[in-house]
């Protein structure tokens, strides 16, 4: 109940029976709730004339980094006995030093200065700004404001090292690099003969075949080495990723993404990555340390979203032209196949490193029978999807995700599937 | 500090006014005021605060009750005060919910120093209209109880306004 006016109809009952009793001293109970409403309106706060300024030590921090925020609030206007100063925090930030609410009284024209400390989980962390409550020391008269103090905190997700993840795209691009080509030339791997040209080096004359032809001398060619384009695509569809009690296998998708960028993009590949979520965004291909960058900030606001279905992804080609490789990072669902197969119908090689939810929420459970039965008929479903894309040519990493990334990738990605090689043959 | 004080308050005021009702016969309303005494410190300890208005309110009328009883003026006085007391501090503790220590303590040194002015000024009040008797007509009482009344309203309304 609003506390004047309680106070007010105590009064009025307190006069009103005073009066009516024609005694005095009745009356002079009043006198008590009177002075305390005086003295709400004794020191009530003016209009609130308040600025607020926020400075954070670090915009960017990797998990399990600190963070410390500072406030600075000014006051324009007058004296402001008491004001209670609350700082919302985004979701999943922790306060782990200091308060974010405070309890203050600022004088006219002072300022107030505040700092705490917070740790938060990978993600993009918004401020908006600072809700202030002004009263008198009694608590009677309020006024409120929201003051404006944006602010960002980016989180970016733990970096996870990769040695080597080997790929073998049908079409590679024209700068050097890591990836054997599908073309002779420089290199280091023996590619095939060709008749010697002018230029040739003598340490490269084939003897051997030469000397079987007469006049004709042979030089060796040696595969060249490229750099290609990847496409990573992050599925963060919400049904697929989190299960009862909040339990989410994204983070692992995210995780995967982190190394398998890193690892493509120091072999100096270009890659881009198509975020599948609450905001499906592409980041557009590109080569280095920059590109890194833009893929972690994007990682970091990756978020899973509604959307239930693959219909809306489309790769497109002028980031992606067909024999791209794309590398799909998902928990798979049942009605991806059609998707995928109209993927490697296009021409694109298809690489899916596919953390295993079956494992991951069944760890959850407790371990009855019916959760057995249940866990069996979903790995065989799962089974008989992964055989099935394979069947279709796409190279499948069903990733159990209490084996660290780092030991999948160096038991399965880090020489090239006999699938590539095959692929590569029918090429040539 | 403010913990204390208010659970002093609520006991103070429950065993005030429930010794003051027993010993002058009102055995069933003692006891009424004390089941409202301990259902006030239970949903304290519980973190229900909600409802301290409503035994404020209760308290406030029997103080107003054992007035015009004539059974005891200072009773009354120190029921209502203590009930007050009571009822600002359940809702200046749910204020300091959260709040930092080193903001905890010059707040509840400044709001004590408040409600010691508030309260000295009222009983002052009070114990000075005990020395002093005048005499008025009936019609006099009656505007002057109706200015206070108008006063009040004023009062109220520039306040909530204000807010």
């Amino acid at each position: 109940m609003n506390r004047i006016i309680l106070l007010a109809i105590l009064t009025y009952i307190i006069l009103l029976a005073g009066i009516a009793t024609l005694n005095g001293d009745v009356i002079g109970l009043a006198l008590p709730l009177v002075l305390y409403l005086l003295a709400g309106l004794w020191r009530a706060p003016d209009e609130l004339n308040l600025t607020a300024e926020r400075s954070m030590s670090e915009d960017r921090i990797s998990p399990g980094g600190i963070i410390t925020i500072t406030l600075v609030l000014k006051n324009h206007g007058a004296a402001l006995e008491q004001v209670h100063l609350s700082d919302p925090l985004p979701k999943f930030l922790e306060v782990i030093e200091g308060s974010a609410e405070r309890l203050v009284s600022i004088p006219a024209g002072g300022e107030f200065t505040w700092s705490y400390t917070v740790r938060g989980k990978r993600g993009s962390h918004t401020f908006k700004g600072v809700h202030v409550t002004a009263s008198d020391l009694l608590g009677l008269m309020k006024k409120r404001a929201l003051l404006s103090a944006p602010g960002q905190v980016l989180v970016l997700p733990g970096l996870v090292r990769v040695r080597h993840i080997s790929i073998l795209p049908r079409q590679t691009r024209v700068y050097s690099g890591n990836i054997p080509a599908n073309q002779g030339g420089t290199g280091i791997d023996f590619f095939g003969v060709r008749e010697y040209q002018i230029g040739d080096s003598p340490r490269h004359v084939n003897w051997r075949v030469s000397a079987r032809q007469s006049n004709v001398l042979y030089s060796n060619e040696y595969q060249q080495e490229r750099v290609a384009d990847v496409g990573i695509v992050l599925d963060g569809r919400h049904g697929l990723n989190i299960f009862g009690h909040d339990l989410t296998i994204f983070e692992d998708s995210v995780r995967a993404a982190v190394a398998v960028s890193t690892s493509l993009l120091a072999e100096g590949n270009r890659v881009g990555l198509f975020v599948y979520g609450k905001r499906s965004k592409w980041t557009s291909p590109g080569y280095g340390k920059y590109q890194r960058e833009r893929i972690m900030h994007a990682l970091a606001q990756a978020e899973t979203g509604e959307d239930q279905s693959f219909k809306s992804l489309t790769i497109p080609r002028r980031l992606f032209p067909p024999d791209s490789l794309i590398i799909l990072i998902s928990p798979l669902a049942g009605g991806d196949l059609a998707l995928l197969g109209a993927l490697r119908a296009r021409g694109y090689q298809l690489l899916v490193i596919s953390p295993d939810p079956v494992s991951f929420e069944s760890r959850g459970l407790p371990q009855t029978r019916s959760v057995e039965l249940a866990q069996r008929i979903l790995r065989l479903q799962r089974e008989t999807m992964l055989r099935e894309l394979r069947h279709v040519g796409v190279h499948v990493v069903n990733w159990d995700v209490t084996i660290p990334f780092e030991q999948i990738a160096q038991s399965t990605l880090s020489r090239p599937a006999a699938w590539m090689h095959s692929t590569r043959r029918g090429v040539r | 500090m403010t913990r204390p004080v208010l659970l002093a308050s609520i006991l103070v005021c429950t065993s005030l006014l429930t010794i003051t009702l027993g010993l002058n016969g009102y055995v069933l309303h003692a006891i009424a005021i004390a089941l409202f005494g301990v259902v006030w410190l239970v949903l304290h300890s519980v973190g229900r605060m909600r409802f301290a208005w409503l035994v404020f309110f209760l308290f406030s009328l029997v103080s107003l009750l054992l007035t015009w009883l004539e059974v005891s003026r200072w009773v009354a006085l120190t029921g209502i005060l203590t009930a007050l007391l009571a009822w600002d501090l359940t809702a200046f503790e749910e204020k300091l919910h959260g709040i930092p220590p080193e903001d905890t303590r010059p707040m509840e040194s400044a709001h004590f120093t408040r409600l010691a002015l508030v309260f000295g000024v009222g009983l002052a009040g009070i114990v000075a209209s005990g020395f002093i008797q005048v005499n008025i007509t009936f019609g006099l009482a009656l505007t002057l109880a109706l200015l206070s009344i108008w006063g009040v309203s004023a009062l109220v309304y520039r306040l909530r306004n204000r807010g």
